[in-house]
C-alpha cells in the first residue's frame, strides 16, 4: 500500500494566520487488460507510387499499341 | 552627608499557562465504486485496486476531526490518470465539523479508466478553527 502524506502546516499553540492544510495522494487503481495504444498512422505512399507507375505503364503500352496498328 | 538608600523586594510567579485549542485532522480510508461491476473497493483492504480496462468509477475519502475544537473545512478531491493528467479536480466544502468522531468526505464525480497503468487519487484539506 503506497501512501504519501504531507503536512504544511499546523497552528502552533495560538490563532492560525492562515488555513492549515494536509495532503495525501493514494496509489489507487491499477488498471489492467486494456487494448495497447494504436501506434502513429503513416498514411501508405508508397501504394500510390506503385499505382502511379502502373498507370504510366499501362498509357505507355495503350500508346505503342495504337502506335504497332497505325 | 548622610546615605539613604531604599529597600526593595520583587516577586515573579508563573502564574497562568493558557494553551490554544489544537485543531488537527486525520484521512480516513480510500473508497472507489466499481459502477460497471457494482463493486466496493476500500484502502484497509490494500492499495492499489486491480480495475479492469473500460470500466466506470468513482472514488470517495474523508477525514476526521481529531483536534480539540470545531474546525471549517475544505476538501479537495483529484483523480490523476497514468499520464500524470489530472482529470477531475474538485474542491467541496466548507465544512464545519465538530470534534469527536465527526466526519467530511469528498466525492469525484463518474469517471473511466480508459488508460493502462496506475491511478493516482490526490487529497488536500484546509481547514481552520470554526
Amino acid at each position: 500500500m503506497m501512501v504519501r502524506e504531507f503536512v504544511f502546516g499546523m497552528p502552533a499553540g495560538g490563532v492560525a494566520q492562515a488555513p492549515a492544510v494536509r495532503e495525501v495522494t493514494w496509489d489507487a487503481i491499477s488498471v489492467y487488460e486494456g487494448p495497447t495504444p494504436p501506434g502513429e498512422f503513416k498514411f501508405p505512399w508508397w501504394l500510390v507510387g506503385i499505382g502511379a507507375a502502373a498507370a504510366v505503364a499501362i498509357r505507355t503500352q495503350h500508346i505503342m499499341k495504337k502506335e504497332k496498328h497505325s | 552627608m548622610p546615605l539613604i538608600t531604599t529597600a526593595t523586594q520583587e516577586i515573579t510567579w508563573d502564574a497562568i499557562s493558557v494553551a490554544a485549542p489544537a485543531a488537527d485532522i486525520e484521512f480516513g480510508g480510500l473508497y472507489i465504486h466499481d459502477e460497471t461491476d457494482d463493486e466496493d473497493y476500500f484502502s484497509r483492504n490494500g492499495l492499489p485496486f486491480n480495475i479492469a480496462y473500460g470500466h466506470e468509477v468513482y472514488g470517495n475519502y474523508y477525514i476526521t476531526n481529531i483536534g480539540d475544537v470545531a474546525i471549517v473545512i475544505s476538501l479537495l478531491i483529484e483523480v490523476i490518470d497514468p499520464d500524470a493528467l489530472v482529470v477531475i479536480s474538485e474542491w467541496e466544502g466548507p465544512f464545519t465539523v465538530n470534534p469527536g468522531v465527526n466526519m467530511a468526505s469528498a466525492t469525484t464525480n463518474l469517471f473511466t479508466l480508459d488508460k493502462n497503468g496506475l491511478w493516482l487519487i490526490h487529497g488536500r484539506a484546509e481547514f481552520d478553527i470554526a
